[in-house]
């Protein structure tokens, strides 16, 4: 958890550097170095958990640093440094990706993560533009990502049907933290024998997670109506902030206390499924957890949860500091020129997700010899492209009011399918825009 | 925007300069100028992508599993939905940027219109390998085979537009080898005319086109029903061989080799394991694993052990539509420098980017 605060740390001194100096580039020169710095540390091995946190910081504080206009220095950076920073990033991927051909599988996996991120960082830096100055197209990111941790959390167990979780690991003297397990041993029929990853259920995060949402969703879509509500929507923000507070300090109360889930309903799949293949089902009847000693939670594990966490504070945090500290970052953008920014950052947006399922193709050619296989993963990936697409197109309309509203709640949008689309993708365990099924 | 669209009923205007301006050109005008707005662009493409990404899960309805998200999904009448759309998107695009480009000329300024080709080299782009991309998996999506050693193929089952079918390869495909430790696998591809064939060695990630199709080792499996046989002799000096049906056996250097024709888990239900062989001089003759071995039936061989034999699973697709993506992503590339290359004040220019 320290290293948490840590990381909050480092980002909000780089949103004060960016305050003082009146220039994007330096913080997020900075920002790309320590998340390429977090990444080559989870690429070697080494201190997994801290770089692991050094990267989602570094990438939410480029997410929550607004790039001002007129300011080409820091533009170009952004838009040009992607690449180079997912160099390293490729440690996240050179996992997930199954690339028997190294060398090529290496690059293409670097391209494909860099474009992901280049589209990630232009929404997040066109959230940032907005007439009145409420994140509003922040909020609907935030309750995106939200969603997308619930997803990605009820996957992680083996059960068909299962709640919001943590994977819990055990440490063993000595060795690196292994993921326990619920195992039916092996016997004569299936001398292998069968093993589920176990999750543990956590209620009372879960309901705190789609409370979150809700105050985000509501908090965000207000914008429609006329802007009557102005107050309103500070509320909103006040209690996103509150429970985002709430869910990071209730963290660290759930590392130091964890607990096996029930056997239960593990016990009963099992069973179901030996039972399916013609063997005998009391076997499930001896099964058990793998370890039930020094429970642990590996930080890699729940990347998700600490990139959201990351994320909504800093907007929330940068959003009130810009509105006690600065108006002068505001003053810079005139507002006329607001829409036209954020429709070019939405437009690279959509770019860098055009690119990444181009890299997407290749990659699948490389593999399959095929254009993928036409799976759900691809279709809904080339729909977020088509819908980013539609945002970018849509997200400087001049006009009516409910238009203009509108276009300010495209980024946000986008971010939020995105976002949510991870979190599904991570469900199926699969790789957001690939197939992989036989490896 | 409005300024752009009012060249083009102008300049009808002057040409029609009496009142015959019928109310058919009236509503050309109008509609013209009410399709090519980017409103309508923008929501056509909010649809078509909510589509896309939901039409997957009419497929989970049907069969509710957790491997929908990396399983084939194929609908017919979703993908003509999504290609009648992306058409209408695309045309909409293609005078929108004509549009932009004619009210560019009047300002003067080229370097916009450089951004508005990038862009629109992009769009054009993607859109087209959008087109493979759906016709791929629309008329002849990849097809998935599993074979084993000494197994040949002749056609292949594959969806098809009008439902499954069988497509014939234009050669016979047969595997001679498998090696699962380096990952590759031996595939003698014959002709009609052709008696020995071409072996050809497809490595994983490393696909290979023969005729029209392309080949890609995906991985191994184990299927129970697809065995493979441990024979050996019944003398002293015992040989083991292994073999599935299709292959052959040798247990001397100057014997004939016989082929293995058949292998049963339980001969008649009571006789245990059994394979079936055949060579010219003794035609068909079966073996077993249980019982005394009658060297005049067996010609002294018996049944070791029955075991699951690894197939080799392959992709086959066909390999035209496909490569229309490649020269696709090269467009792509050309467009994206084209538009990074133009210049950063070029933004303040309204409708420089649509």
């Amino acid at each position: 958890m320290s290293l948490l605060i840590l990381a909050t740390i480092v980002v909000l001194v780089l949103a004060l550097v960016a305050h003082f100096t009146k220039s994007s580039a330096y913080p997020v020169a900075i920002g790309w170095l320590i998340g390429a710095l977090g990444f080559g540390l989870l690429y070697t091995g080494t201190l997994n958990d801290f770089s692991a946190l050094i990267a989602v910081a570094s990438i939410t504080s480029l997410g929550a640093l607004p790039v001002l206009k007129g300011d080409h220095a820091g533009r170009s950076f952004l838009f040009g440094s992607v690449p180079s920073l997912t160099l390293l990033s490729l440690s996240f991927l050179i996992g997930e990706i199954p690339s028997p051909s190294s060398t090529t599988g290496i690059v293409l996996a670097t391209a494909f993560a860099s474009a992901i991120l280049g589209s990630l960082a232009c929404l997040s830096a066109a959230s940032s533009y907005s007439d009145s100055g409420l994140p509003s197209s922040w909020m609907l990111g935030i309750a995106g990502s939200v969603a997308g941790v619930l997803s990605a959390g009820q996957g992680r167990s083996s059960l068909p049907e299962s709640a919001y979780g943590f994977p819990i690991r055990s440490h063993h003297d000595g060795l690196i933290a292994t993921p326990v397990e619920f195992v039916v041993d092996g016997f004569r029929g299936l001398e292998e024998g069968m093993r589920f990853a176990a999750s543990t259920p956590l209620q009372t995060l879960e309901w705190a997670w789609i409370g979150l949402a809700l105050i985000c969703l509501i908090g965000g879509l207000i914008y429609f109506p006329p802007r009557i509500v102005q107050k309103g929507r500070m509320v909103f923000v006040f209690l996103a902030a509150c429970t985002t507070g709430i869910i990071a300090a209730y963290l660290p109360a759930l590392i130091s206390n964890l607990k096996l889930p029930e056997s239960g309903p593990y016990r009963d799949y099992a069973q179901q499924i030996l039972i399916a293949k013609n063997l005998p089902g009391q076997v499930a009847d001896d099964a058990h957890f793998s370890s039930a000693k020094n429970l642990s939670l590996s930080f890699v594990d729940i990347l998700p949860e600490l990139w959201t966490i990351s994320f909504a504070l800093l907007i929330l945090v940068v959003f009130f500091l810009s509105r006690f500290l600065s108006k002068k970052a505001g003053e810079n953008i005139g507002e006329k020129d607001v829409g036209e920014e954020r429709m070019t950052l939405m437009i690279r947006a959509s770019i860098w997700l055009w690119s990444a399922w181009f890299i997407v193709q290749v990659i699948h050619r490389s593999m399959y010899g095929t254009a993928g296989i036409g799976s759900s993963n691809e279709w809904i990936f080339v729909g977020a492209a088509i819908f980013v697409t539609g945002l970018s197109v849509l997200s400087n309309m001049k006009g009516r009011s409910w238009m203009r509203a509108f276009s300010e709640l495209t980024p946000g949008l986008g971010l939020a399918i995105i976002f949510l689309l991870f979190g599904i993708a991570a469900k199926y365990d699969a790789l957001l825009g690939f197939s992989m099924t036989v490896f | 925007m409005d300024k752009r669209h009012e060249n083009i009923p102008s300049r009808r205007r002057r040409r029609h300069q009496k009142d015959d301006q019928s109310t058919a050109s009236i509503w050309l005008q109008r509609g013209w100028s009410f399709a090519f707005r980017k409103e309508v662009v923008g929501l056509l493409c909010l649809i078509a992508g909510a589509l896309f990404m939901l039409a997957p899960s009419t497929l989970a309805l049907e069969e509710p599993s957790i491997a929908w998200f990396v399983t084939p999904f194929f609908n017919v009448d979703a993908i003509r939905t999504l290609v009648s759309l992306l058409i209408i998107i695309f045309v909409l695009f293609v005078g929108m940027g004509l549009s932009s480009l004619l009210a560019g000329n009047q300002r003067r300024i080229f370097r916009q219109n450089t951004k508005t080709i990038g862009l629109g080299l992009m769009i054009t782009s993607v859109v087209f390998a959008l087109f493979a991309w759906t016709a791929f998996h629309f008329f002849l999506p990849a097809s998935r085979i599993a074979l084993a050693v000494g197994q040949s193929v002749q056609s292949l089952p594959m969806h098809h537009v009008l439902g499954r079918t069988k497509i014939m390869l234009p050669m016979q495909t047969r595997v001679s080898e498998i090696d699962i430790e380096r990952e590759k696998v031996t595939v003698i591809f014959k002709k009609m005319d052709d008696e020995e064939g071409t072996p050809e060695t497809i490595r994983s990630a490393d696909p290979i086109v023969a005729g029209n199709y392309r080949f890609a080792l995906l991985g191994f499996e184990y299927n129970p029903d697809h065995l493979q046989a441990a024979l050996s002799t019944t003398g002293d000096k015992a040989v083991q061989q292994v073999a599935s049906v299709g292959g052959s056996v040798r247990f001397t250097l100057e014997g004939e080799p016989l082929k293995v024709t058949a292998i049963v888990k339980d001969y008649l239900g009571v006789l245990g394991p059994a394979v079936q062989l055949e060579s010219e001089k003794t035609g068909k003759f079966w073996v077993f694993q249980r019982g005394p071995t009658h060297s005049m039936m067996s010609n002294g061989i018996k049944v070791v052990s029955l075991e699951p034999a690894p197939l080799a699973v392959f992709s086959v697709s066909d390999s035209r539509f496909l490569d229309a993506v490649s020269p696709m992503g090269v467009a792509f590339l050309v467009g994206l420098l084209i538009f990074i290359g133009s210049k950063e004040e070029d933004e303040n220019q309204e409708g420089a980017t649509q």
